[in-house]
């Protein structure tokens, strides 16, 4: 009995500790687990919720969900005098790493609007999400975002895009005999299941650690031994790098390029490049990765380069504005041709 | 090798065991000057080489100064000591900061001096143990202490590893004589000490290294960010400051203790002062009392007139924050110090202390809490900011105010860490320790929470890189 209440008491303590952990690491910012996984659509983030990630990507990001689970504002059925932009990408149109204020949607938005004749107004819509595939950029072209009908959809293709098989619980399309057909079957997956059983738990901050403390665990020599976060590798070699296009790919751009209201945004080195340029004809792209390489030439300046962590990873700051002002440029040539910029 | 690092604990899980198993004093003394310089060489073996040096040289200084009787001979042995001390420090710590101020100072002249620069690595933790050989000599000196005549104790005295790098800045008084003792730690010390570690863990990996991140970012890139944001970041800045440091502190302390050594306490709850001269004597104490000792008492402190006593605190404060880094912002750090020292010994009659009973539940008391809370976190700009021109971007973005749309965000993460830092600080007052921890009597209990906060804390240092303490560049 005397030890059946010890262990209580130990167990009691140890409930304390973690409550208070909890309180810790979500209203201190530090770890909020931000994904769900929705019975139709997969994982998605949660909806309205205030994110901050600051321990889970390499810079310190600010911004909000809005009620269909995407950053930034929510897209409402435009007015009259309002163009809409659906911006559809991975991570890097998510952009967790920077305040929304200063991504490149943002500023993009807010440079488009100024040069604008009174009246017209173009507001940016964000559909990006982190591991976007292009089979699953399909589905949420078609299946979410072009429900809006929005004026233009900006569809941002890098390296990440390609060559993917997802691992993660989402719908997505396939390219199936010359056909395009939507694969749901991430719905019988036994964790999917536990995920929304549990769906309260998965919601924890405390639990979240314990997930990426798991995920940590393969580098256990590397981090017990001090050697995990400061292997000098070339910046080359930590920059995704892609040379070729497999089928299902191929297939997808093609389709994609059919839509008229489709603007590909391109950063990709001119190997691939010239690929994508062949497969998406006449439809008009915008090229960052120029400016973005011109920016590295010209100024020393690496748009991948983030000091605190002292790691490559997604643009940094003054990428973002780069880009937003180059967006920003092109869009104005497409709606008021007269306009320079 | 960081205290907050998997690394050292792999360290004391070897050094500890060997230690226990040897039988001597000489063999226990030895051991552990042989693994301090282990511990400070793996930083970078040549750091070895100057402590090395200035050890033999005080070690030599005070034991001449215990044979020889003359005045003018002994004054003669402490200067060059002293000079050998302060000359290492300013030559490591201070040349290219001097070399810049005299070549802008000419070129106000109008004459260009092309002078010398040095790329001089620092050695960590040298203003540490340079403060330590001075407080051995300056006392052998004033006859308070006797100069020890066994070279691996003095040796041990400079480089015991759980203080060398941060302190606490150990006093020859209290240090040697329990190094002329055999090592041996009690069943309660080991407790205490594995208490120590863990809280101290958990300081500064989840609550200063955290709220640093956010510091890391706001004052990197102060241009990005609005008022109430670099605000909140200088509040967070004022908080990771102290749970850093005192962390460090409370890990040094119980490391010391699981080999027998009981280290001075170094922060007694400092953010709960009523008033500057409170906050100073319980924020650092090992570095305050060492200041208030060997410069401000020397200098005249409070003897001759009250004129004098402004300008002596001024000078030592002044000195105090110079002694952190060479910048100007250092300067000013210490020197707004020395002012508020100054302003608030001129009009504050009755001097609350520390010895007073906090009560917590008295409006004027909390007013006073908070006032002072806000004049140390102001003071603060000058310290973390990286240099001047970012030092006067903080003021005009504070003052040319530019609205957030994160301001909620921003005071619920900056209060979360207020109320974290406060409750501890609350708890342990009570408590009257460093470590509530060590109070709780229900043994169950205290392992629950103990276990907790070590696992815990361990999950989240296994997802991040190792952050140094702030105050080993100093």
């Amino acid at each position: 009995m005397r030890q059946f209440k010890s262990f209580f008491i130990f167990l009691l303590a140890f409930i304390l500790i973690g409550v208070l952990f909890e309180v810790l690491l979500s209203f201190g910012g530090i770890l909020i687990p931000v994904v769900q996984i929705d019975p139709n659509k997969g994982e998605r983030y949660c909806p309205n919720k205030m994110c901050c990630s600051i321990f889970v990507s390499e810079g310190f990001g600010l911004a909000e969900t809005n009620a269909q689970g995407w950053f930034g504002k929510e897209f409402k059925y435009k007015s009259a005098n309002d163009i809409s932009v659906t911006v559809i990408g991975n991570s890097f149109v998510a952009s967790r790493q920077v305040f929304y204020r200063n991504n490149f949607l943002s500023i993009a938005e807010k440079k488009t609007n100024e040069k604008l004749p009174h009246g017209m107004h173009t507001s940016f819509y964000n559909f990006g999400k982190e591991d976007l595939p292009l089979k699953e950029l399909l589905y949420v072209k078609e299946d979410i975002a072009a429900t809006y009908h929005p004026d233009y959809i900006l569809i941002l293709l890098n390296p990440g895009s390609f060559n993917v098989e997802s691992q993660r619980y989402v719908t997505y399309y396939d390219y199936i005999d010359g056909k395009f057909k939507l694969d749901t079957s991430f719905k019988l997956k036994s964790f999917v299941k536990n995920f929304n059983k549990f769906e309260v738990l998965t919601k924890s901050s405390v639990l979240f650690l314990g997930y990426r403390f798991k995920n940590h665990l393969p580098q256990a020599g590397e981090i017990l031994f001090d050697k995990f976060y400061y292997r000098n590798i070339p910046v080359e070699d930590q920059l995704e790098t892609v040379d070729s296009l497999d089928y299902t790919d191929k297939a997808i751009i093609t389709e994609l390029a059919k839509d008229s209201h489709v603007i590909f945004l391109l950063n990709l080195e001119p190997a691939i490049f010239s690929k994508v340029k062949s497969l998406i004809g006449n439809s008009s792209f915008i090229d960052i990765y120029t400016p973005l390489k011109k920016m590295q030439n010209e100024k020393g300046f690496n748009p991948y380069y983030w000091e605190i962590p002292n790691k490559i990873g997604h643009w940094n700051i003054p990428a973002h504005k780069l880009i937003g002002e180059e967006i920003a440029k092109q869009m104005i040539e497409i709606l008021h041709p007269n306009k320079t910029f | 090798m960081l205290f907050n690092s998997f690394i050292f604990f792999i360290f004391l899980g070897v050094v500890l065991p060997i230690f226990y198993l040897l039988r001597t004093k000489e063999s226990k003394n030895i051991f552990l000057l042989i693994v301090s310089y282990f511990f400070y060489g793996y930083w970078d073996w040549r750091f070895c080489l100057l402590l090395a040096a200035t050890t033999l040289i005080d070690f030599f200084i005070g034991k001449q100064l215990s044979l020889i009787k003359e005045a003018k001979k002994r004054k003669h042995l402490l200067i060059i000591s002293l000079v050998a001390n302060l000359g290492t420090l300013g030559f490591f710590k201070y040349f290219n900061f001097f070399v810049q101020n005299f070549q802008a100072v000419c070129s106000i002249f109008g004459s260009t001096v092309d002078f010398l620069h040095l790329n001089i690595l620092l050695p960590v933790g040298l203003s540490f143990y340079i403060f330590h050989n001075i407080s051995y000599i300056v006392d052998v000196y004033n006859n308070k202490i006797k100069a020890t005549n066994n070279l691996i104790e003095f040796g041990l005295f400079v480089v015991f590893f759980p203080q060398l790098v941060a302190g606490p800045i150990g006093r020859a008084a209290v240090l040697l004589p329990q190094l002329t003792k055999k090592l041996s730690p009690t069943k309660l010390q080991i407790q205490q000490g594995i208490v120590l570690i863990i809280s101290g863990l958990f300081r500064k990996v989840m609550i200063g290294d955290t709220s640093g991140r956010f510091v890391d970012y706001i004052f990197g890139d102060i241009e990005t960010y609005k008022s109430m944001e670099i605000i909140c970041g200088l509040i967070l800045f004022t908080v990771q400051i102290y749970a850093d440091f005192s962390g460090y502190s409370l890990i040094a302390r119980g490391t010391a203790k699981l080999f027998g050594v009981e280290l001075m306490i170094n922060f007694k709850q400092p953010y709960l002062s009523r008033n500057i001269a409170e906050f100073w004597s319980t924020w650092h104490i090992s570095l305050s009392t060492w200041l208030r000792d060997y410069l401000y008492i020397p200098l005249g402190g409070n003897r001759k007139g009250k004129i004098r006593t402004y300008i002596n605190l001024l000078i030592t404060m002044l000195l105090g924050g110079l002694w952190h880094g060479a910048s100007w912002n250092f300067v000013i750090y210490g020197g707004l110090h020395g002012i508020y020292l100054s302003i608030h010994r001129f009009f504050v009659k009755n001097k609350t202390t520390r010895s007073e009973k906090i009560n917590f539940f008295n409006g004027t008391t909390i007013i006073k809490i908070v006032f002072t809370f806000f004049i140390v976190a102001f003071s603060r700009i000058f310290f973390r900011s990286t240099s001047w021109q970012s030092t006067q971007l903080i003021f005009s973005k504070i003052f040319f105010w530019e609205p957030s749309e994160y301001t909620p965000w921003f005071l619920l993460t900056t209060s979360t860490y207020l109320v974290f830092i406060f409750t501890l600080d609350i708890i342990e007052y009570n408590s009257r320790s460093d470590s509530f921890l060590l109070q709780i009597k229900n043994k169950a209990f205290r392992n629950g929470i103990l276990t907790g906060l070590f696992m815990l804390t361990l999950m989240f240092m296994f997802q991040i890189k190792t952050t140094p303490f702030i105050y080993f560049k100093f």
